[in-house]
Formats: structure tokens, sequence, C-alpha cells
């Protein structure tokens, strides 16, 4: 009986180890899978943030601004007149 | 068991095993001969459908940052579809939807598609099209073709076009920074690419991404110092004033005259780098580091400063000009007319060459030249860490000849700016100086983070600094030759240049380059700008006449737009209470 308590033993561990080595090997597949997709989320985002980068910056450009606030809102620069200096 | 006799066998069994062996083997052989020699299509056929393969994978180009965090230069993701002429062609109905999306007219297609379908050498495959957004290729994608595949790619765009292009300069189409702060921080802004081994099939899709080799690392984003709302000021009065005088090009500087930062620098001609088609490698010079001239008047303030410095000369010496000229070895320097007796600050005030030139006589050679190397003449204008590059490509030192070379009529000339060479940034970190209490600081064209430490040299004594700095405002008030410069509200300090240019040997009558070098606000210099401008072909080309309006329009637009307070505040008051009804 005790002869075979070693053996026995050493098999359930092989067993245990083949197991865990099967598992960590899909667990690792699956977990490149997701860290592929994630970066290709991250890629995704950082073209889309740069659009939008883009986007703000055409919409704020001086060029545009500044007709815009002439024409359309009739605003004009102070002239020496409408200037008020307060001491601080 | 070792060593012991072989227990006794049955007859037979060893032959038995041994031709077990050899069928076994000859089996093996043949089955490895068919597949190698008589059914070589299949393997091959199904190798092809998957190689395992290392790709780069790219890095993103950093962006480029003007100080106050807008982009001027920034890379967006594109994708290269691509086709394969061969299997287009087997799904005939597809076409006209697919050429409608890549923008081809649909019997071209299909014609260019069969064209090279048969060609028999060289590749087939064809661009369907460059630089497609991630939206166009998803539809692409969506119409479920065979034989289309998609290739990243990355392409730089520059939101503000022609507004800081002479300084953020452009990349080739492999995104190598070919000119400007793309070029000398190309090594910064790239980053490195990484690889990843993946299997792909014979469409190069990626089939699997099996590992990754290296992880790309992502360039990094620089902050300039340049203010783009600046820039676009300085370009928008230059280009007018340019068009207006019918000048050949000019430059507008703009300095920060306590740190030395670049916050505009404007020139004109210049180019569009979102548009490659109308190009003229001429404009793509940032003429203002590149393109050196002689000075001319603007550097008689630093005559007067070395005077004074000297311990010869004090401000309130009288120097006789009259009668308005003088001959020197053959060589006459004149002034306009004949202004008499007058003491230094009326020689800068009304820019009188042979003011200039008669205190220049008086010091040693060595003494002016060294006042003009201390200010940054004959030198770069920045410094670089090792290994770094140099902020400005291509930027001239400009000429200054050693002292011991000069002849008593060159002296009398380099006071009033003749006889040595500059460019507009190297005026402009001079005037820095003298804006900043007599202490240089390299120009720098990445922003300094808030609150560093800026390393200057004193190079004018304070009290000289001051001098002059008194004598600059007197140019620009009533009387002085730069009232053109004016801004109300504020302290103008500034002086004029009007230069022949010279050519072939001699000076040219009728081409002239009208300068205009100052600071503000007087009372504690915040900002330097000098203008140069080509060649005014109109009726006007003195510099006070043509430069210092824009100085005078760039000025009061970067004051207010760098929130700097009126330091003549009641000018303001006066025209308040003159203009009360408005």
């Amino acid at each position: 009986m005790e002869r075979l308590v070693t053996p026995l033993g050493l098999g359930l561990l092989v067993l245990a180890s083949a197991m865990l080595l099967v598992y960590y090997r899909y667990e690792a597949r699956r977990e490149f899978v997701q860290l592929q997709s994630l970066r290709n989320d991250a890629a995704d985002l950082r073209t889309e943030w740069s659009r939008l980068q883009l986007e703000r910056t055409t919409l704020s450009d001086p060029r545009r601004i500044e007709p815009l606030a002439q024409e359309r809102l009739q605003m004009q620069r102070p002239s020496g007149a409408q200037f008020q200096v307060l001491k601080p | 068991m070792s060593g012991a006799q072989l227990p006794p066998t049955a007859p037979g069994r060893r032959q038995f095993a041994i031709g077990l062996i050899a069928v076994m083997l000859g089996a093996l052989m043949s089955r490895a001969f068919y597949l190698h020699i008589l059914d070589q299509d299949h393997l091959q056929a199904q190798g092809e459908k998957r190689h395992l393969r290392t790709q780069a994978l790219p890095a993103a180009r950093g962006i480029i940052y003007d100080r106050n965090g807008e982009p001027l230069a920034v890379s967006t993701r594109v994708e290269t579809v691509n086709g394969e002429p061969e299997e287009l062609v087997l799904q005939r109905e597809q076409l006209p939807r697919l050429a409608r999306l890549v923008g081809w007219d649909s019997a071209e297609l299909t014609e260019e598609l069969e064209r090279r379908a048969c060609r028999k050498e060289g590749s087939k495959h064809i661009f369907l099209k460059r630089n497609a957004n991630p939206t166009l290729v998803r539809r692409v994608e969506a119409l479920g073709i065979e034989g289309i595949f998609t290739e990243p790619g990355e392409r730089r765009f520059y939101p503000a076009a022609e507004i800081p292009a002479n300084i953020v300069g452009f990349t080739d189409l492999n995104g190598k920074g070919l000119e400007g702060v793309e070029y000398v921080y190309n090594q910064r802004l790239a980053g490195s690419a990484g690889s990843e081994r993946v299997i792909r099939d014979n469409h190069k899709r990626t089939v699997e991404r099996v590992e990754i080799v290296e992880e790309a690392r992502n360039g990094e984003d620089l902050y300039l110092s340049i203010d783009r709302r600046l820039q676009y000021l300085a370009m928008r009065a230059l280009e007018k004033s340019v068009r207006n005088n019918g000048a050949r090009g000019g430059s507008v500087v703009v300095l920060d005259a306590t740190t030395g930062e670049l916050l505009a620098l404007a020139n004109q001609p210049t180019f569009n780098p979102n548009d490659n088609k109308d190009w003229i490698v001429d404009h793509y010079r940032n003429r203002a580091v590149t393109d050196t001239f002689e000075p001319g008047s603007t550097i008689k303030p630093f005559t007067i400063a070395a005077a004074i410095d000297s311990g010869r000369f004090t401000e309130q010496d009288l120097i006789d000009t009259t009668p308005g000229y003088m001959m020197l070895a053959g060589y006459r320097i004149s002034d306009a007319r004949n202004y008499g007796r007058i003491d230094m600050a009326t020689i800068i005030q009304k820019s009188s060459n042979v003011g200039a030139a008669k205190v220049a006589m008086e010091l040693k050679a060595e003494q002016l030249h060294h006042m003009l190397t201390q200010v940054g003449f004959g030198e770069r204008t920045s410094s670089a860490a090792p290994g770094e590059e140099y902020p400005f490509p291509g930027e001239a030192k400009g000429h200054l000849k050693p002292y011991r070379e000069w002849q008593r009529v060159e002296q009398a000339t380099m006071s009033y700016g003749y006889g040595f060479s500059a460019t507009a940034l190297q005026l402009a970190k001079a005037y820095a100086v003298l804006a900043d209490h007599g202490r240089m600081h390299p120009i720098r064209l990445l922003r300094l983070e808030p609150g560093s430490e800026v390393p200057t040299t004193q190079v004018i004594t304070l009290e000289t600094a001051r001098i002059v700095q008194g004598m600059l405002e007197s140019v620009v008030a009533a009387g002085g030759t730069g009232t053109g410069a004016q801004v109300p509200g504020y302290r103008i300090a500034g002086k004029t240049g009007t230069v022949r240019k010279a050519h072939d040997g001699g000076y040219e009558e009728e081409r002239y380059r009208a300068l205009f070098a100052g600071f503000a606000p007087a009372s504690n210099p915040r900002i330097v700008v000098v203008v140069v401008l080509d060649e005014p072909s109109g009726h006007y080309y003195y510099g006070g006449e043509v430069a210092a309006p824009i100085f005078a329009e760039v000025t009061a637009g970067a004051l207010r737009l760098l929130d700097i307070p009126p330091d003549r505040p009641l000018e303001l008051l006066r025209m308040a209470s003159a203009g009360g009804k408005s």
C-alpha cells in the first residue's frame, strides 16, 4: 500500500501541472487577444483624438474667428477712449 | 541486468522486428516522396495560406504644439487600400460600387484591373486609394470583396497651414522631417517602431498576431515657444504691408525680452505645407535666420552703448556734426541734413551717421567689435545641448570681420551698420540685450517650463542699458524718425533703419531694405519686435515710413494678447476725455 502512495501522488501532480499548463496557455492566448483589441482601440481613439484636435484647431483659427467676430457679432477692438485702467 | 548474458530468444523474432522497421521506413519515405515530388502544389498552397512573419509596429509621430497647447502639426492614421487585380476582375458586379468608394471611374478601374491582371512580370497589385481615412476603409471592407487589403500609414496635417510654416517645416511622404522643427527634432518626434510576429495569408491579411517582439515607442510631443495668435498677427501685418508697399519679401521676429523665447517669426513669401502642389523651393527658406543684410542705422544704439561703456563718453557729451557730412579716406559720410552740435541722444533720435562715425573714431576698434560680438553678431543665435541640432536649420551667422583687419573707414561705417551683416533674428537678439537691461540670453524655440531659471550674461552695464533705452524712446517720440511705431497707452523704444542693398561690391541706388527694431513697454520691456521689409517699391521706403507701422500693429496686438498693462495709462485717459462722447 505504502509503495503505491509516492508514484500515485507524483502522477496526480503531473496531471495537475499538465492541466494548469493547458489552462494558462489558454489564458495567455485569451489575454493576448484582449491586449490586441485594446491596442486597436487605443489606436482608434488616438486617431479620433487627433481628428478632433484638428477640427477644434480649424474652428478656432484666428483667420476664421476674426471675420466672424467682426461681421456676425459686430465686435470691434476697443479704442483708447474705451479703455479703463484699474490700479491694483 | 547490465553485462548479463542476453536471454535466449525465439528464432526469427529479430528478423521480424527488422522487417517491420524496414516496412515502416519505406512507407514514410514513399509518403514523403509523394508530398514533395508528386503533390507539391498542395503543400505549397497550404504554406502560402499562413506565413509566420515579423512586421513593423508603426510608432505615432509626436504632435508639435505652440506654447499654449494649440497643435501646429498633427499626425493622423490613414490607410492605403490595395487590390489584387486577378481576384478583383472575377467579381465584376462589385466593381462599380468599389470604384465609387475609392473615387475611380468605374470603366477606367475595370480596364486598369484587366490590364494589370494580364501582366506577366513584376508586381500586379494596385493602389486603389492612398491616405484613406478609417471610415472609408470600413466601408470598403463592408463590401466583402475578395482581393482587397489595407496597409496602415500616417499623414501629417498642419492646421495653421502657412502661418508658422517656416518654423514648423514639413515631412516627406514617409514621415521624415525635411525642414524646420520637423527636421531638427526628427528623432524625438519620430519615436521608434516596434515589431510583432504575425501569421499572414497570401492576401497579406493578418490572420493571427502571435507575439510582440518589441513594443513601439511613440514619438515625443514638442511644445514650441511660438504663440499661434502672435504668429498670426505678425504674418497678417507683414503680408498686408508687403502687398501694399510692393516689397519683395520681409520678416517679423517677436521675442520674449526676458527669456529669449521666440514668440513669433513670420516671413513673406511663405508656403502652405498641406498642399505640396505649388511649393517653390525658394519659399521654404526661413529668411529671418538664413538671409543676412547690413543692419544699417539699427546698430547705432550699440555704438553709443560701446562709447558710454568705455568711459570715453558720457550721454551729455556734444558731437559737432557740421556741416552734415564728413570725408574719410576719400569716402563721404553724410546725414539727411546738418544737425550741428548734438548730444548722444540726438545722434540716435535723428539717426546721424556723422555723429555715430565721429563717436566710433574716438573708440578703439576692439571696443566696438567687442560690443557687437557680445550682443551676438557674427554668431549663432541659440545654443544646443551636445548631440542636439541647433533649432534653426540653415542659420547664417552673418559676417563680422576681426577688428585687427578693420581699416579706419570701416570702423566708421560699422558704427552705423555698414560693413558687416546680420540676420533679422540676430538683430532681435541684440535688441533683447538692450531691452533686458544689458543681459544676453540665447534664443529658444522650445517653450521654457514655467519657473525655470534662464542663464544670462550681463554684456552691457545696467546703467548704460538704461541710458540707451531712454534714447530709443526719444526715437519714437515726437521729433524722432520712428513716430510711426507709437502704440497708444504704452511707452515704446526702437530704432529705424533704411539700408541700401549691397550688390556686386557696390550699393544700388534704388533698392532699399526698411528696418525697425524695438521693444515695449519701455518702462519694463517684455517683448522685442524686429521688422525687415525687403525692397519696398512704392513711394515710401524709409524704415520709419514702412517698417515702423508694422512694428506698431504687431506690438499693439502682442501687448494686448499677452495681457501686458499699459505703462502710460494717462494717454488713454486723455484720449478718453478728448473723445468724451464716444
